[in-house]
């Protein structure tokens, strides 16, 4: 009985065994033993970012440091970067947390119209809303530099922008995105037409977080309604021919 | 249940022995064959749970204080968990609100709900329109945002028109010379006992609506129909229907056309040194506005606003004629129409800029409002009254 026991787990390991190293084996009889490659991990496909998402990196590298955004605090971030060391780290960086709104990076109005040719970089907690043009006129705008044409001058710290709400095309903000100025994780190419639609995508979210929650809520209840209005229709009907 | 005569037996009917029969006569409640329009009295009446809950709610997290009253409703906005759709259900719901209390005062106009023996119902209905309207202007304060500011300094503003006493009343009610912190704090405290005044004041409506009974549209037609139901169930579930359309609009209005009401300015905190370009009031307020401004005088504008709404309240004596329904009275049906098209002139008056053309379309609808009410309603009723033959017919229902 013993030796039948053990006979048997012997055939089982061997069988196991065998058909574990079975394509090891058959690959080594065929082809000659080649060395073992120290090549990095074959690059997993990282998960691709929402535009809103691309936008908090280019606001918090290129935005933020001119413009608050003080209605929103540095932990209100969270739905677009999950990772609370990095808004800690973020926040830490501008001397805040993140139960502190995200505030100007200028002491005062005078130093942040002096540093700006002359004009105050205006809080983007709801420009998408309040802005004339609205996310459209924010998406042209921002890639809507171009050089001075001849026959214009321009005073120091002006920018020409044809499509910026300002005077004569002489806008006060210094162009602020430049081709592959980011390094997108998700590997989206950092051109300057992506880099303003991404932001405006994420201006919008900053005005309007809730935004997909409400459809998909809003949907919801509208399909309870729907059915609830069809029992109560039928309820009505039966009763309206009873009594 | 079905037997009134049988003593009271359970534990709280024996404690509240009025409870069962009260039950009894709101179940089996007569009503005569009314159409749809009489299920917006339910509409209301939930429309008005949702805002009083959703604005205790609010209530938890809001602050009002001047420096902190704009941020504590943007951190109910992104902070609060579901901060923002109660938010939304409160801001939203005012509007539905006030559609539904449009509709249901335009169709007892329009079906002679107003005349004996019904004129407390009238009039404890339009106290309550006074009510809402008061409670609606100072709820749009609360947020401080520019417009909440500048409506509210246009509005209060318009006291100062009284002679004699009105700056001094203004500081009085104010607290101070400007609109500021004092203020904000009494409209929040304005804003929130209104919600529970209300409340009594519905149940006031509903009492004096139970004595008399709801009215019949179908009395002044060739084939007047006697036949009444008990609210039970028939009427339950045409009220729950309804309602089910109602919060459907509303759900609508709320989670996919936010943007439809919402002003843009009022997302900006309100800054006593900066007029937006137009201050416009939110629609259901709309129409005094434009009265305010269509008169040159002041003090003209706010007696006129205000005589605007007190002939609804003598309009029972006005029109003592026994008809009821417009629909088969010509002239009151054309005069009706004519004031139902007035009013949303006014309304889209008071949301437009003050160009002459609206200025003019607003004397032209408010002239509509007083004649109908002053002038047609008076002579029709005394000439269908003399048709009749007697004037004292009027108080039969």
């Amino acid at each position: 009985m013993k030796l039948l026991r053990s006979f048997l787990t012997g055939t089982a390991l061997l069988v196991s065994f065998s058909l574990t190293s079975l394509p090891a084996h058959a690959s080594s009889t065929d082809e000659p033993i080649v060395p073992i490659q120290k090549s990095p991990p074959p690059a997993e496909p990282l998960p691709p970012m929402r535009p809103e998402e691309r936008g908090l990196m280019i606001f918090q590298q290129v935005c933020s440091s001119c413009h608050s955004m003080e209605r929103a605090h540095y932990g209100d971030m969270i739905g677009l970067q999950p990772s609370v060391t990095a808004l800690q780290h973020w926040a830490q960086q501008r001397h805040a947390g993140l139960e502190s709104p995200i505030a100007s990076p200028y002491p005062s109005v005078a130093v942040g119209k002096a540093n700006n040719g002359g004009d105050y970089p205006p809080d983007l907690s709801h420009i998408a809303r309040t802005i004339r043009g609205g996310p459209d006129y924010i998406r042209q705008m921002l890639a809507g530099y171009r050089p001075v044409p001849p026959g214009v001058t321009l005073a120091p710290n002006t920018y020409y922008n044809p499509i910026a709400l300002t005077h004569h095309h002489k806008f006060k903000m210094r162009p602020p995105l430049h081709e592959g100025m980011i390094t997108f994780p998700d590997g989206t190419k950092a051109t300057i037409p992506q880099m303003a639609s991404d932001v405006t995508a994420f201006l919008q979210w900053a005005d309007d977080s809730h935004r997909s929650t409400r459809h998909f809520i809003g949907t919801a209840v509208l399909l309870y309604f729907a059915l609830l209005g069809g029992v109560l229709l039928a309820l009505w009907r039966l009763l309206k021919r009873t009594a | 249940m079905n037997d009134n005569t049988t003593p009271s037996t359970g534990w709280l009917s024996t404690r509240l022995p009025f409870l069962r029969p009260l039950c009894q006569h709101m179940a089996r409640f007569p009503m005569p064959p009314v159409n749809l329009f009489w299920t917006l009295g339910a509409c209301l009446l939930v429309a008005f749970g949702l805002m009083f809950v959703s604005g205790l709610f609010l209530s938890l997290h809001y602050q009002p204080d001047l420096s902190q009253a704009f941020d504590s409703v943007e951190a109910i906005e992104r902070r609060v968990p579901s901060g923002w759709i109660i938010r939304s259900i409160h801001t939203g719901g005012v509007s539905m609100l006030f559609a539904a209390l449009y509709l249901h005062v335009g169709r007892g106009l329009w079906y002679g709900s107003y005349k004996a023996p019904r004129e407390l119902v009238w009039l404890s209905g339009l106290f309550m329109m006074l009510l809402f309207m008061t409670t609606a202007f100072a709820g749009y304060v609360l947020p401080w945002g520019q417009m909440s500011y500048w409506g509210a300094t246009v509005i209060t503003h318009a006291v100062e028109a009284i002679p004699g006493i009105g700056h001094g009343l203004l500081v009085y009610l104010l607290g101070e010379d400007t609109l500021g912190g004092i203020a904000l704090h009494r409209f929040f405290i304005l804003h929130f006992t209104l919600g529970f005044i209300i409340a009594t004041v519905i149940g006031l409506h509903v009492l004096c609506l139970h004595g008399t009974g709801s009215s019949n549209p179908t009395l002044d037609s060739p084939r007047p129909d006697h036949t009444t139901r008990p609210f039970a169930p028939f009427y339950v579930v045409k009220d729950c229907l309804a309602v089910c359309v109602f919060l459907a609009l509303f759900a609508v209005l709320i989670f996919f056309l936010p943007d439809l009401l919402g002003k843009l300015d009022n997302v900006i905190l309100a800054n006593p040194l900066k007029t937006p370009a137009d201050i416009t009031p939110e629609w259901y307020l709309a129409p005094w506005f434009a009265m305010l401004r269509a008169i040159p005088s002041r003090l003209g504008g706010l007696i006129a606003a205000a005589a605007s709404l007190l002939v609804l309240f003598v309009l029972p004596w006005l029109d003592r004629s026994p008809r009821h329904n417009a629909t088969y009275r010509p002239l009151v049906r054309a005069g009706m129409g004519l004031f139902f098209i007035a009013f949303i002139t006014l309304i889209l008056a008071g949301m437009h800029g003050a160009t002459p053309l609206w200025v003019w379309l607003s004397r032209g609808a408010m002239l509509v409002w007083f004649l109908v009410f002053l002038v047609l309603l008076p002579v029709t009723s005394y000439r269908e009254r003399q048709m009749t033959g007697s004037s004292t017919q009027g108080e039969t229902s």
